[in-house]
């Protein structure tokens, strides 16, 4: 699971790994399976895995 | 089509973006390369004659397309990790991007190189886009929505680096690097496409992250 972040002063939009199509304002959030983009607009945070025993969210 | 210093008022001029990606890792071809040439492979296409003049078209298959890069680099191939600028091409052709191979164990491109020619054989995806977007930095890049951005997008997705040719013949050393790919996979899913936004509210999205052999890679 990723946050990607449109960083850019219009709006971006990028194919999600799901194929979704997210369209961002600008900096605008969208929850997403996107992990990686050339694109140095598209800030892609990956979000950290939290404290279960399995390492599952 | 909007006043850029790119020129771009009614054609595509000068600049285009150059991303090639093979799922882990990816180069941006753009800075070492003069000549793009995007050859669609053609629909087989043959003729029935009739007894009464007649003709029935017989249709084929549509062939292989080949994408041809002429550019000039000063490396062997690219020393950096994934997301940089190609300083060379030859480990695209002789293994994958950004990597060699050490004693047959995969390995990420340091300086010296020595990347050895090998058997193995990537699957790519390239990437070409052109754009008045000065933002938009890399083949797969969005274009910005609004008025004023533009650009188009040809992508082949699957395909394989089957040439590299050094020249010095000009007093210049220039590499050529070609890209063969079919247009289909076996489940005759497209493996190329073309893409475009015309300054209209929606963008044109940045591709997907490329998984070699996805239904949809694009």
């Amino acid at each position: 699971m990723a946050i990607v972040k449109n960083n850019h002063d219009g709006t971006l939009s990028f194919k999600d790994d799901d194929k979704k199509i997210h369209e961002l304002k600008p900096g605008e959030e969208v929850e997403c399976n996107y992990k990686r983009s050339m694109d140095p607009r598209l800030e892609i945070i990956i979000k950290k895995k939290r404290g279960g025993k399995d390492g599952s969210d | 089509m909007a006043v850029t210093n790119y020129g771009d008022y009614d054609a595509w001029q000068r600049h285009a973006l150059i991303t090639i990606d093979d799922g882990t890792y990816h180069v941006d071809m753009h800075a070492l390369t003069e000549t793009i040439e995007i050859d669609i492979g053609e629909r087989d296409l043959d003729v029935i004659n009739l007894l009464n003049l007649g003709q029935i078209p017989k249709h084929g298959n549509i062939g292989l397309t080949t994408v041809t890069f002429e550019g000039y680099a000063k490396e062997a191939g690219t020393s950096d990790a994934s997301g940089s600028a190609a300083t060379g091409v030859f480990d695209i052709f002789a293994y994958k991007p950004t990597r060699y191979l050490t004693g047959g164990t995969d390995t990420d491109l340091g300086e010296a190189q020595e990347i050895p020619i090998t058997n193995h054989v990537a699957r790519y995806r390239v990437a070409i886009l052109w754009t008045n977007d000065g933002a938009a930095t890399a083949g797969d890049s969005a274009v910005t929505s609004g008025t004023t951005y533009f650009g188009k997008r040809f992508v082949i997705a699957d395909c394989f680096c089957v040439g590299y040719k050094e020249s010095f013949t000009d007093g210049v050393l220039k590499y050529t690097l070609t890209f063969k790919g079919t247009a289909f996979d076996a489940s005759g899913n497209a493996r190329i496409e073309m893409q475009s936004v015309d300054a209209t509210a929606t963008a044109l999205s940045a591709l997907g992250n490329y998984t070699p052999g996805a239904a949809d890679p694009f």
